[in-house]
């Protein structure tokens, strides 16, 4: 053996230096490949954290914050009896070159169409309003999504916290979306409100009753009385607002100011007086004609348009539009035929002795819209003549 | 009384000086190396370490893989020793052997060229094609017919780029995430947009400062004109190596490329100047384009191998498929060492009297052909053209 060593010692050597550098050398690129993720990722976090900066418009440093979930829900889009509760993804604190906290960033996922929609909002600590926000992902059908442009961003730029009416206008087309940044603004001011004591002014406003307007001469521009106790005073209103629940005409009380028309318009939609998806669109006193209009699936119209008999107490005929589809979205367990069978079911019945159809097997949201239609028409015919079908 | 050198290259002028033989030559080589190595350190490890982007074991490893690039070709040449001469294989003999055959430099080289993140195992592979088959397959230092580095570098370049691209592919990944530069070095920018515009080329990575400097993305040792420079300077002071060799290379490279820029419609000189600053021409043109052993001997050998070398560069560059362009032309110029020795021997000798006028002709006339039609086809002279040949009709 010692011979074997000194015989072969240099070839030894220069194996068992070839097999440590293949070895230790190994190992070392196989790190040096790893950390190039960990610098990717480094990257990716200074590259967020600028934007965060970039988003600000201010400060110097990022410092991730801790802050906790926050328990409040919030109706979906899409139907306003289930709520659900925004996520608090991450929330960041913006530092200023002497080191003071002067901005906090909230990453809020709330739902629109889908869920997912996460938005950082920026909140100056010194002015407490919404500096600006940032999108950072969502799951949103993108044709509709992109309808939301700088008009509609332009809310949130120096939004104050403190605004009584802290909402933002939809966007047709993007309604669910932009109801999603709206969810996301006030969850993030509630954040904002626990983590750094600031006080949410109290929206001081009741609604009393919504009624409809049946007044032949001013219902279609004016078609809701709504009666309203708001401000700290207990001020009385009784107005007029049109089918955007934008306030038309006081008809007793005091005047509200902006502030206020806003919050109620943001804040009728939600209230069950009445069905406010069902509108009367025209109505023609010497062809003795009424149209309305009302929501149905997926926000579809049916509108339906009546002629009335002579003593405008009854319906003698009427003229369904719709533009339901029943197709593979609509409702899987629907069977029946194609379009408008389920609306021409309806309109039969009502037309016979007007009844209204339980509800079609599957078809049950537009069994409920085109019930809705009668109802109204039922109730016009009532108020005017004691008459209905 | 003249003498006259015999048998296989390197041939010194100053061989008769004392301690200067193959030994001292290849000590000037590897200093010359130094102040390359030097610089690839600091740009791809102790900058971006100062800059707080990366850790100490990540600075250490440029210097460690050019290190065991220059260790493993030394060691596979030992262990060749060892194998091939059953009558030497003691420690003293086999380090004999290694002090005059330049057993480092193809390693180093080679390390200088492959993207940092090359496996090591890759880097092993190289050292073996470079040294075992490059070279001592050919019978060892001075009868190799290739550039053992570039052989290693041609070879793993065209099998195992995918692995290398796997381990990070970029020459330096953290480097280039941090700077953002979207992993594409000035010669890949050229490739992938095809426009001579200095906004594509040279601005996303400063100036021609920069890369005079060799703050650039790029391989380990081809970045920094300057660190070559001060290598060049020393190996012709040292008389190591020709300076013409390099100028003229870099000359006949400059040249095309700024009628290549013009053709294009930008004369403006950054572009020939970027065509030299980037990729490895000025690598090339001091460390490769006058190793003794794979290119010519004589001096007008050497003025057509150089000028050849740069037709050929611009050939691949801008008309073939190959962003570089520098290796391909090099290992292809090494097949006509022999012969341009021969036919320019020849011309010394017997000048423009037959064969020799033949011969000149022969190597003028393929090299302005060449570089004719390198300017025709990069040019896009056939479209430049159309308009006069209408006229002309």
């Amino acid at each position: 053996m010692k011979n074997f060593f000194k015989n072969n010692l240099t070839i030894l050597l220069l194996s068992a230096i070839f097999v440590v550098v293949f070895v230790l050398g190994g190992f070392f690129s196989r790190y040096m490949t790893k950390q190039i993720d960990v610098h990717q990722e480094e990257q990716e976090i200074v590259e967020f954290n600028n934007s965060l900066l970039y988003l600000v418009g201010d400060g110097e440093k990022v410092v991730k914050a801790d802050y906790d979930q926050l328990d409040i829900e919030y109706a979906l889009p899409d139907t306003d009896e289930e709520g659900y509760n925004p996520e608090l993804i991450s929330s960041y604190k913006i530092f200023n070159e002497d080191d003071e906290e002067i901005a906090v960033i909230y990453i809020v996922s709330t739902i629109g169409r889908f869920d997912g929609v996460q938005v950082a909002y920026a909140i100056d600590l010194e002015t407490n309003a919404i500096i600006d926000l940032m999108v950072i992902s969502n799951n949103e059908t993108p044709s509709y999504f992109n309808t939301l442009t700088n008009t509609f961003y332009k809310q949130f730029l120096d939004k104050p916290l403190d605004d009584v009416a802290f909402s933002v206008d939809t966007v047709a087309g993007a309604t669910y979306s932009s109801i999603a940044f709206d969810t996301g603004i006030k969850y993030a001011r509630e954040l904002y409100a626990r983590d750094y004591g600031f006080e949410i002014p109290d929206t001081i406003y009741t609604i009393n009753s919504v009624e409809r307007n049946y007044d032949k001469s001013t219902f279609l521009a004016k078609p809701y009385i709504v009666n309203i106790t708001f401000g700290p005073e207990n001020n009385e209103l009784v107005a007029y607002f049109d089918n955007e629940f934008n306030f038309v005409e006081k008809i007793s009380g005091v005047d509200p100011d902006q502030t206020y028309k806003d919050l109620f318009k943001n804040n009728l939609p939600s209230t069950d007086f009445i069905d406010l998806n069902t509108y009367i669109t025209e109505f023609d006193e010497e062809l003795r004609e009424i149209t309305i209009e009302t929501k149905a699936f997926g926000g579809k119209a049916i509108t339906i348009s009546f002629t009335l008999n002579v003593a405008l107490d009854k319906v003698d005929s009427m003229e369904i539009i719709t533009t339901q589809t029943y197709d593979s979205d609509y409702n899987e367990g629907y069977t029946g035929g194609a379009v408008p069978v389920v609306e021409n079911a309806y309109r039969d019945a009502y037309l016979v002795d007007g009844t209204y159809i339980d509800s079609i097997s599957s078809a049950t949201i537009t069994s409920n819209a085109m019930i809705r239609i009668f109802t109204l028409v039922d109730g016009v015919l009532t108020v005017w003549n004691g008459g209905g079908n | 009384m003249a003498r006259f050198a015999g048998g296989k290259a390197p041939f010194l002028r100053a061989s008769d000086e004392k301690d200067y033989g193959t030994k001292v030559m290849m000590l000037d080589f590897i200093i010359a190396l130094v102040p390359v190595i030097l610089f690839a350190w600091y740009k791809n490890g102790i900058q971006v370490y100062i800059d707080g982007n990366i850790n100490f074991l990540e600075m250490l490893y440029p210097l460690f893989f050019i290190l065991i690039g220059g260790l493993l070709s030394t060691l596979m040449e030992g262990i060749f020793f060892y194998v091939t001469d059953k009558e030497n294989r003691s420690f003293k003999d086999i380090k004999e052997k290694l002090s005059i055959s330049f057993a480092p430099i193809p390693g180093l080289i080679l390390a200088l060229l492959l993207p940092l993140y090359t496996p090591i195992w890759v880097l092993i592979f190289a050292a073996f094609i470079a040294t075992i088959i490059g070279k001592m397959i050919f019978g060892g230092f001075g009868h190799n017919i290739f550039n053992p580095a570039l052989l290693g570098y041609a070879v793993v370049g065209f099998t195992l780029m995918g692995v290398i691209n796997n381990a990070g592919g970029l020459f330096n990944a953290s480097e280039v995430i941090v700077d953002s530069y979207a992993g594409a070095t000035p010669l890949g920018a050229l490739a992938s947009s095809g426009q001579i515009n200095y906004d594509v080329l040279v601005a996303p990575y400063g100036s021609l400062w920069d890369f005079f400097l060799g703050t650039i993305p790029g391989a380990l040792g081809e970045t920094s004109v300057l660190a070559i420079l001060f290598g060049g300077l020393y190996l012709t002071i040292r008389k190591v190596i020709k300076w013409y060799t390099p100028v003229v290379y870099v000359g006949t490279v400059f040249i095309l490329s700024w009628i290549i820029g013009a053709l294009s419609g930008d004369a403006g000189l950054w572009f020939p100047a970027y065509s030299v600053f980037s990729g490895g021409v000025m690598f090339a043109a001091v460390f490769m384009a006058t190793e003794p052993v794979t290119t010519p001997t004589n001096i007008l050998g050497k003025v057509f191998f150089a000028l050849f070398l740069g037709v050929f560069t611009v050939l691949f560059r801008f008309v073939g498929s190959l962003p570089e362009g520098v290796g391909t032309s090099l290992i292809f110029m090494n097949i006509f060492t022999l012969p341009i020795d021969k036919f320019t021997g020849v011309i010394r000798t017997k000048r423009f009297s037959k064969p020799g006028g033949l011969y000149f002709g022969i190597l003028t006339g393929l090299l302005v052909v060449l570089a004719v039609y390198t300017l025709v086809k990069a040019g896009n002279m056939y479209t430049v053209c159309i308009p006069f040949l209408g006229w002309v009709i």
